[in-house]
């Protein structure tokens, strides 16, 4: 009987589902994506999403395995993540597994640039240079590329839309 | 015989990994598919910070080539839900649900909303096109519907 697992990654544009048979170890996990991402699975960590500490490879998934979970492959075991906003900059590690809306509660939170409550909810991340908001579920890891092992970010205000005159 | 192409596209939705992550993170569930109307319940955080369900009615006939349009529905009374009972909070969880003339959610991907006064236009990157999915409009509910764990500095629903 197959096992679907749901996995992000780096160099993946979206979460893909691999899909092993019973009794299958996690390494064949981390071969597959690799693959996609174009990267060898030699040097590939693999996390459960929002989880800093990788699973071990030689775990055999079967009926048991909890599979109500996403899954991050990626070569680099923690990113650097800095942050701008109004001309300054806050800086912390984060898994690759860390979810964009992770990365922003952070941001906008008392260690990071303390966001009025007010206005906290309009707040949201781009990439550096771009303004088009990130998706919050998407892991961090999926847009870092393990030489770099960084990934700049902005804070910026999300859309405002204006209520509907009926 | 050949099956409707939109139900073909939106069962294949349904069957994407962005979609079950959805329900893997219990973030969504699937309550009903009697198609065009798909019924499914978002998880949500109130202003107070407790954990909530809404639900969703998202009428698909021409999929995806004619937007979803999507209202947060009382499925026991088989319409959409109370003014007083839709989820409260910032500015953008009140635009999103609020009572309008199609009533429907408003935001640039909905097939009544996009049209209204150029929402569509104005906001490109959220407007509705063949390559979206289904998973992309819950999402953007989803972020909507857990602003106010921003505000209170905790994690989203689910």
């Amino acid at each position: 009987m197959g096992i679907q697992i749901l996995v992000d990654g780096e160099g993946l544009t979206e979460l893909c589902a691999v899909d092993i048979p019973d009794g299958t170890v996690m390494r064949e996990v981390v071969v597959e994506v690799a693959t996609k991402g174009g990267f060898s699975p030699e040097e590939a960590f693999l996390f459960v999403e929002d989880d800093g500490t990788p699973i071990e490879l030689d775990i055999v998934i079967d009926e048991n395995y909890d599979r109500g979970r996403v899954h991050h492959v990626h070569r680099a075991r923690t990113i650097e993540v800095v942050v701008n906003y109004a001309r300054d900059k806050k800086t912390k590690h984060f898994p690759p597994s860390a979810r964009v809306e992770r990365v922003l509660i952070w941001a906008i939170g008392p260690d990071g640039f303390n966001i009025d409550q007010a206005i906290a909810p309009e707040m949201e991340l781009a990439l550096e240079g771009q303004t088009e908001e990130l998706p919050g579920t998407a892991h961090i890891g999926r847009y870092v590329r393990h030489h770099r092992h960084c990934l700049e970010l902005t804070l910026i205000r999300g859309e405002i839309m204006n209520g509907a005159e009926s | 015989m050949i099956d409707d192409p939109s139900v073909v596209r939106l069962n294949g939705d349904r069957a994407a990994p962005s979609y079950l992550a959805g329900i893997a993170r219990g973030i969504w569930r699937e309550v009903s598919l009697n198609f065009p109307i798909l019924i499914v319940e978002i998880a949500a955080t109130e202003p107070d910070g407790t954990a909530a369900w809404y639900r969703m009615r998202i009428e698909a006939s021409g999929y995806p080539g004619h937007p979803p349009e999507v209202r947060i529905w009382d499925t026991a009374a088989d319409r959409a839900l109370p003014a007083n009972l839709r989820p409260k909070g910032n500015s953008r969880v009140q635009t999103t649900f609020q009572q309008w003339g199609d009533d429907t959610a408003y935001r640039p991907w909905d097939r009544k909303a996009s049209v209204h006064n150029n929402f569509r236009e104005k906001h490109p990157q959220l407007a509705w096109h063949a390559g979206r999915d289904l998973a992309f409009i819950l999402e953007d509910l989803h972020g909507i519907l857990n602003l106010n764990a921003r505000q209170r500095g905790v994690r989203s629903a689910a």
